[in-house]
């Protein structure tokens, strides 16, 4: 079975700073493949070059077992790659439907259209709203995203993200500065979607990753030192030495 | 009444004043006068696109005024006097200068953009100076105006309605630009270009497309202003008049639907009521400019903001 | 086109270059520390010459005139960072061009109304006048080379300033990351008044060395800015170094653009269509060049803060 997306001995370096070292990976359809690493093991610029911002010295980047190396990002999101950003991106002078509205859109062959499309616009806003009830913001739709709260930002991203119907999701931190509930709902959230779309989840909260991922990647100075399953990776002698650290195995 | 409704009322109302103007029995100058003005709104409306729905500050603007009002001048003074040819050539060449200059510009950020128009808009000057075939830089004189169909040459009254249908077609043309998806792409980039791109739209071809827009529809007042003068010069595509495109954007209101318009028919009356009071006018209408930036919070497009909602 | 003609204009070109640097130099530390557009940098450029040239003619020397003119160059640039520009640092690019481009229109108005539209010249003071023989038929100006010479000495002394003392560290500093300068406890606030009326000071000087070469008119500044501009752009935005090439490399290409372009065309085309052509083609030069070194480099040659 093609992987949804394939990273082949992905290599750059800014300098003499090695960020990414022949990295290999691939998420498989249907599970939620998890990237973790200790601060500065080079995770954003790998999410970088996965998403198209960067472009890598060396190696591949297939997605659906398409090259779509020399891609710039909004081609590849054309092509079926949605991700969420670590901090809150979203259009904020727009309201929450409006958002969503965008990227619906956005699949659609009339989304660059110069003039108005009044069929299209009411579709998209009743479809919005449906997606924002998926992820309980169904009641904040018509709420300008300066005014929701971080938490109801992280799930409409998700929403936004889901609205592009892509072949892949990139999560990005998504639990980062939320709160003990929030981060229980979102958790949830994600894992409701397990199955129906698949996903690389770049995480800093342990618990959350270990409850998520079918399987856990794990980033050390650039390098993939393990992959496994999450009671693999736990157990992998040279991940707790790098990684978790000794006398820190309560954290996990 | 809703918002929409109130702002098509108060269109409709700037525009049926203006048709009928010539009907009554006004001195010729206010005509004239009038019709500059209209010209010059085109462009401000135009800027508007880029500037207030797209969130680009271009300060090079009346390069693509001078740009359509020379192809137009040039062609009236090789004899090609149709209306429409005349038209049609000066949108394409300032729609071809913006294509170009725009590939650049729409790669940078911030002050870098700024940057870049001024100066793509001082080189369009510049060749102007240096066109010492077509006036240089003491600009052309046209001997007539161009016709439409083979007939005389336009009337002050039947340009004055020419430029009004410019001025109507262009307020619409912005006004369901903005509306249309391609619109919405646009003004969400302006707030958060990264997000617009990873929902997959190219931001870059979004806003060169608006750029190249915005230059066509000035390109197309330059032709209107070529016409109005029987004169084109370099001091068209002076760098100040980019500036004051902005100012009209600003100070009527940007990225709204009557705003740009307004703000033109305010500027120039503005201006022109100052330089008759006095020949030093520039000085009070930049000490009024550098005060209404700096006492109005969040400057002045921030208290229309706010009292527009 | 002669071997000779090419020494004249490349030292011109040079020559134009230096004043460049100047004026660009406090431009592009104000964008890169502040982030701050300052369109009315150019009319310091303006106020230098014009306030030499005034009190060349009340103290009867030039020298005595460029003396008294520096320091206040250097008082209005920091009343106007004190009055317009302080405020406006918080606030977006669009304000921020709007007002300077108001101060613009009242100083170069203000000119007019103090000194009269007709431009000003000022003799060439005695001790810089005559010509040296440079080489075989190579005559050149004394003045021409005081600029030249002034120029690069201002420029030493600003990369000693700028790479050896704690000020030039604390301005490198505020171009690449102002929050982390202030986190080290500096009052940022002095820092920028300080870059801004020294740049204010440099611009004037600019303006002043040119008096006995160039007219001095109202909005004589307006035309340096933009060109200032396009070295900002091509050297990358707060890199002094930056700035220096990009200075050089414009005036020189615009400099010798327009003493060779129609000869150099005369070689491909026909002469009546070199002499149409040329000299359009001669002032597209350095846009050209601009673009052709953003479509390769968007940041500019020098890009001073890091990718991101």
């Amino acid at each position: 079975m093609t992987p949804v997306l394939r990273l082949q001995g992905i290599t750059k370096a800014y300098g003499a700073l090695v960020v990414s070292e022949d990295v290999s990976l691939d998420v498989r359809p249907g599970e939620i493949h998890a990237l973790i690493g200790p601060n500065g093991a080079g995770k954003t610029t790998l999410i970088g070059q996965i998403a198209g911002r960067i472009v890598p010295d060396e190696g591949r980047v297939f997605l659906a077992g398409e090259d779509v190396t020399d891609l710039p990002a909004a081609a590849r999101a054309r092509r079926g790659l949605a991700r969420t950003f670590q901090i809150s991106a979203l259009v904020a002078d727009l309201t929450a439907r409006e958002n969503v509205a965008l990227a619906i859109r956005a699949r659609s062959a009339g989304r660059l259209m110069p003039f108005p499309l009044p069929g299209l616009d009411r579709r998209c806003r009743t479809e919005a709203g449906e997606r924002l009830a998926e992820v309980g913001l169904g009641d904040r739709a018509d709420v300008l995203v300066s005014a929701l709260s971080h938490g109801e930002r992280r799930a409409l991203e998700l929403a936004a993200a889901l609205a592009l119907e892509p072949k892949l999701l990139l999560l990005d931190e998504p639990l980062a500065g939320t709160g003990h509930d929030e981060s229980r709902a979102l958790v949830k959230l994600i894992g409701r979607l397990r199955g129906r779309i698949p996903m690389l989840l770049v995480e800093h909260d342990m618990d959350a990753v270990f409850r998520l991922a079918d399987r856990v990647s794990v980033l050390v100075y650039g390098r993939i030192v393990a992959t496994g399953t999450p009671d693999e990776v736990r157990a992998d002698p040279l991940v707790r030495s790098a990684y978790l650290g000794e006398g820190e195995e309560d954290a996990c | 009444m809703s918002r929409t409704t109130r702002d098509l009322l108060i269109l409709a109302g700037i525009f049926a004043l203006l048709a009928a103007l010539p009907f009554l029995g006004l001195p010729g100058w206010v005509l004239t006068y009038t019709a500059r003005i209209m010209a010059f709104a085109i462009c401000a409306v135009a800027l508007d696109l880029v500037l207030g729905y797209g969130g680009l500050v271009s300060l090079g603007h009346a390069a693509f005024l001078g740009i359509g009002s020379y192809a137009a001048g040039i062609l009236l003074a090789e004899n090609v006097d149709d209306f429409f040819v005349g038209l049609g050539a000066g949108m394409a060449a300032a729609g071809l200068y913006a294509l170009v200059t725009g590939a650049v510009a729409v790669r940078t950020k911030g002050v870098a953009f700024i940057m870049i128009t001024l100066a793509f808009g001082q080189m369009a000057y510049f060749v102007a100076n240096a066109l010492s075939e077509y006036g240089g830089s003491d600009g052309l004189t046209l001997w007539s105006r161009a016709s439409i169909g083979g007939r005389a040459a336009l009337k002050d009254r039947t340009l004055y309605f020419v430029i009004l249908a410019g001025l109507l077609l262009s307020v619409a043309i912005v006004r369901l630009v903005t509306a249309s998806p391609f619109g919405a792409a646009l003004r969400a980039a302006r707030n958060n270009p990264e997000r617009v791109t990873a929902l997959g739209y190219d931001v870059d071809r979004v806003r060169l497309a608006a750029y190249v827009l915005s230059a066509v529809l000035c390109g197309g007042a330059g032709v209107l202003i070529a016409n109005l003068t029987s004169f084109v010069s370099p001091a068209l595509m002076a760098w100040q008049r980019s500036g004051e495109f902005i100012v009209m954007v600003i100070l009527g209101g940007a990225g709204t639907p009557w705003g740009a318009l307004a703000g033109a028919f305010a500027v120039l009356a503005l201006e022109e009521g100052l330089s008759l009071a006095t020949q030093h006018w520039k000085i009070v209408f930049g000490a009024l400019l550098v005060l209404a930036v700096l006492f109005t919070r969040g400057g002045i497009a921030g208290l229309l903001d706010r009292s527009a909602k | 086109m002669s071997l000779t003609l090419l020494a004249v204009q490349t030292l011109n070109g040079l020559q134009f270059g230096l004043m460049l640097f100047l004026v660009a130099a406090g431009l592009t530390l104000v964008f890169g520390v502040m982030d701050f557009i300052n369109l009315a940098h150019g009319v310091q450029y303006m106020l230098g010459a014009y306030l030499t040239a005034v009190l060349a003619r009340v103290t009867g020397g030039f020298f005595s005139g460029l003396a008294l003119a520096l320091p206040l160059t250097l008082l209005l640039g920091l009343v106007l960072e004190r009055l317009v520009f302080r405020p406006l640092y918080a606030r977006g690019h669009l304000d921020q061009v709007l007002a300077t481009f108001g101060v613009i229109l009242i100083l170069n108005e203000a000119v007019k109304l103090a000194f009269g539209a007709a431009p000003i010249s000022v003799p060439v003071p005695d001790l810089l006048s005559g010509s040296v023989l440079l080489m075989d038929g190579l005559l050149v100006p004394v003045y021409r080379l005081a600029i030249i010479g002034a120029g690069l000495g201002t420029a030493l002394l600003l990369w000693l300033v700028i790479d050896g003392t704690r000020f030039g560290m604390l301005v490198r500093a505020g171009a690449t990351n102002a929050p982390m300068v202030s986190v080290l406890g500096i009052d940022v606030r002095r820092l920028f008044t300080a870059v801004t009326a020294f740049g204010a000071m440099l611009a004037g000087f600019a303006g002043a060395m040119v008096t006995p070469i160039l007219s001095v008119e109202p909005g004589m500044g307006d035309g340096v800015l933009i060109l200032a501009f396009v070295v900002i752009v091509v050297g990358g935005v707060g890199s002094i170094r930056g700035a220096f090439l990009a200075a050089l490399i414009v005036g020189l290409v615009d400099t010798l653009g327009r003493s060779f372009a129609t000869d150099l065309l005369k070689l491909v085309v026909s002469a009546p269509t070199a002499n149409r052509v040329g000299p359009a083609l001669a002032s597209m030069a350095i846009y050209v060049l601009m673009a052709g070194v953003l479509a390769f480099r968007p940041a500019g040659l020098f890009p001073s803060r890091s990718a991101g």
